[in-house]
C-alpha cells in the first residue's frame, strides 16, 4: 500500500509540485505586504543596485553632455527670471505681512538618482539613492521639473522604493488651471492620464495646466502634474473625463527630486 | 543543465539591465517567461514548475512594484504547461506545437495582468484586455523573434 502511493507520487510529481507551488505562491500573494517580506525586498533591492550601479554610472555619462547643454541654456533664461522673481517674493511677502497670512508649506527638494526600475513587464515602481538619512520619508511626493511622477513608497536608510504615477493603484487629487476645477487623476497608459470625478459644467480646455489640488495630506497645492490633452462627457455620469499628458517619459528618468514637507518633518 | 544556469544567469542581467531600455512606454518585455518555457519544454513539467517558482521568487524580490508570489505563480503554470510540450514536437505537428506553446503565454500574463489590474478587471474590462494584450504581444514578439534564431520545437 506504502509503495503503491510512493509509486503514484513518484508517477505524478510534477503535478504534486505545482499544486505545492501554487499553494505557496497564494501564500506568498496573501503575505506580500508582511514586514519581512518589505525587509528581505529590501535586501534584494540593495543587490539589484550594485548589479545595476556601473550600467547606470554609463548611461548617466552618456545623457550628461546633452544634458549639460540644455541645462546651461536654460540656467541663462531663470537667472533672467530670477531677477523679476525676487522682486515679486519680497513685494509678496511685503502684502502677506500686511494681510497677515498664515505660512506656506515650505518644501525642501531633495535631489536623487534613479538606481533602480524594476524587472516585471510592467513599470510600477523605482528605487532611488536616498532615504531616512537624508530626512525622506514615506508618501513624500516624487517629481521632476515637469511635474509628479510618484510618492515614497517605502524607505530604507540610503534607499527608497517610489510608486510611480504608472502603478495602477495610485491616485491623485489635482485642479485645473485656470478654472480650478478639481478632479482624481490616474494613469492610463502611454504617459496619458485620466482625470475623472470633474463636474460637467466645469469648463476645461485643451491646453490647460494640471496642479495637484493640495486635498491630499501628502501632496501640496500648486505641484505642477502635467496638460491636459482631452476633455470628454461622460454620457451615463454627470462628470467629465479629461485626459492628461505626463511630460516625462518614466522609463527614462534618471535623476529625480523628493519634495520634503519641512512642518511635517518638524 | 549547465548550459542552461549560464543562459538563466545572462538573461536574468539583460532583464536587470536592458528590459527598460526597450519599453515601449510603460509596458517592457519579460525575458524570464521565455526562458522558462525553453527551459520546460527541454525537461519536462517538474523542472519547470521548479525552475519558474525559483525564478519567479527572485524576481519578485528584486521588483518592488510587483506583489510577492505572483510571479512564482505565473512561471510555475508556464513551467507546468510548458513542460507537457516536452517531446511532442513531432507528435503534435509544428503548428500546434507553436499554438499552444502561444496559449501558455497568453494565459500566464493573463493571470499576471488580473492580480496587478484587478481594479481594471471589474471597472474597465476594455483597459484590462488592452493591458493584457500590449504586455503579452510585446514578449510573444521577442519569443518569435527567436524562433529564427533558435526555434522551441527544436530545443
Amino acid at each position: 500500500m506504502r509503495s503503491k502511493l510512493i509509486l503514484t507520487i513518484q508517477k505524478n510529481r510534477h503535478h504534486f509540485i505545482f499544486i505545492l507551488s501554487v499553494i505557496l505562491s497564494f501564500i506568498l500573494i496573501y503575505n506580500s505586504s508582511s514586514n519581512q517580506s518589505t525587509q528581505s525586498r529590501q535586501v534584494a533591492n540593495s543587490i539589484a543596485i550594485f548589479i545595476k550601479s556601473p550600467f547606470s554610472r554609463f548611461n548617466i555619462l552618456i545623457k550628461s553632455a546633452e544634458e549639460n547643454e540644455i541645462l546651461r541654456e536654460q540656467l541663462l533664461v531663470l537667472s533672467l527670471e530670477k531677477e523679476s522673481l525676487l522682486e515679486y517674493e519680497a513685494e509678496n511677502s511685503r502684502l502677506k505681512e500686511l494681510l497677515d497670512f498664515k505660512r506656506e508649506t515650505k518644501l525642501e527638494l531633495v535631489p536623487t538618482k534613479v538606481v533602480n526600475m524594476g524587472l516585471t513587464s510592467t513599470l510600477q515602481s523605482m528605487t532611488i539613492d536616498v532615504g531616512y538619512d537624508s530626512g525622506v520619508n514615506k508618501n513624500d511626493p516624487v517629481l521632476t521639473p515637469s511635474g509628479i511622477i510618484g510618492k515614497v513608497a517605502a524607505i530604507n536608510k540610503n534607499s527608497s522604493i517610489v510608486q510611480l504615477i504608472s502603478d495602477s493603484d495610485f491616485r491623485l487629487g489635482v485642479r485645473f488651471l485656470p478654472s480650478g476645477s478639481t478632479g482624481i487623476l490616474r494613469w492610463r497608459s502611454n504617459n496619458i492620464c485620466d482625470v475623472r470625478e470633474v463636474y460637467k459644467n466645469s469648463s476645461i480646455n485643451v491646453g490647460d495646466k494640471v496642479v495637484t489640488s493640495g486635498f491630499s495630506d501628502f501632496f501640496p497645492a500648486g505641484l505642477p502634474v502635467g496638460i491636459v490633452t482631452s476633455v470628454a462627457n461622460d454620457r451615463n455620469q454627470f462628470q467629465k473625463i479629461v485626459s492628461v499628458q505626463i511630460k516625462d517619459n518614466l522609463s527614462s528618468l534618471l535623476f529625480v527630486f523628493v519634495a520634503i514637507n519641512e512642518e511635517l518633518v518638524q | 543543465m549547465k548550459k542552461y544556469s549560464l543562459i538563466l544567469i545572462i538573461v536574468f542581467l539583460v532583464q536587470i539591465l536592458l528590459s527598460n531600455i526597450l519599453s515601449f512606454g510603460d509596458i517592457r518585455p519579460d525575458f524570464l517567461i521565455i526562458f522558462i518555457i525553453y527551459f520546460a519544454v527541454s525537461f519536462g513539467s517538474f523542472r519547470g514548475v521548479i525552475a519558474g517558482f525559483s525564478i519567479g521568487l527572485i524576481v519578485s524580490y528584486f521588483d518592488s512594484g510587483v506583489i510577492i508570489g505572483l510571479l512564482p505563480l505565473t512561471y510555475s503554470i508556464v513551467g507546468y504547461l510548458g513542460g507537457y510540450l516536452k517531446d511532442r514536437n513531432y507528435r503534435l505537428g509544428q503548428f500546434n506545437f507553436i499554438l499552444i506553446s502561444l496559449i501558455i503565454i497568453v494565459f500566464s500574463f493573463f493571470i499576471y495582468t488580473y492580480f496587478n489590474y484587478e481594479y481594471l478587471f471589474y471597472n474597465e474590462f476594455s483597459r484590462f484586455i488592452l493591458t493584457w494584450f500590449s504586455i503579452t504581444l510585446y514578449t510573444l514578439s521577442i519569443l518569435a523573434i527567436l524562433q529564427f534564431i533558435v526555434p522551441l520545437r527544436r530545443t
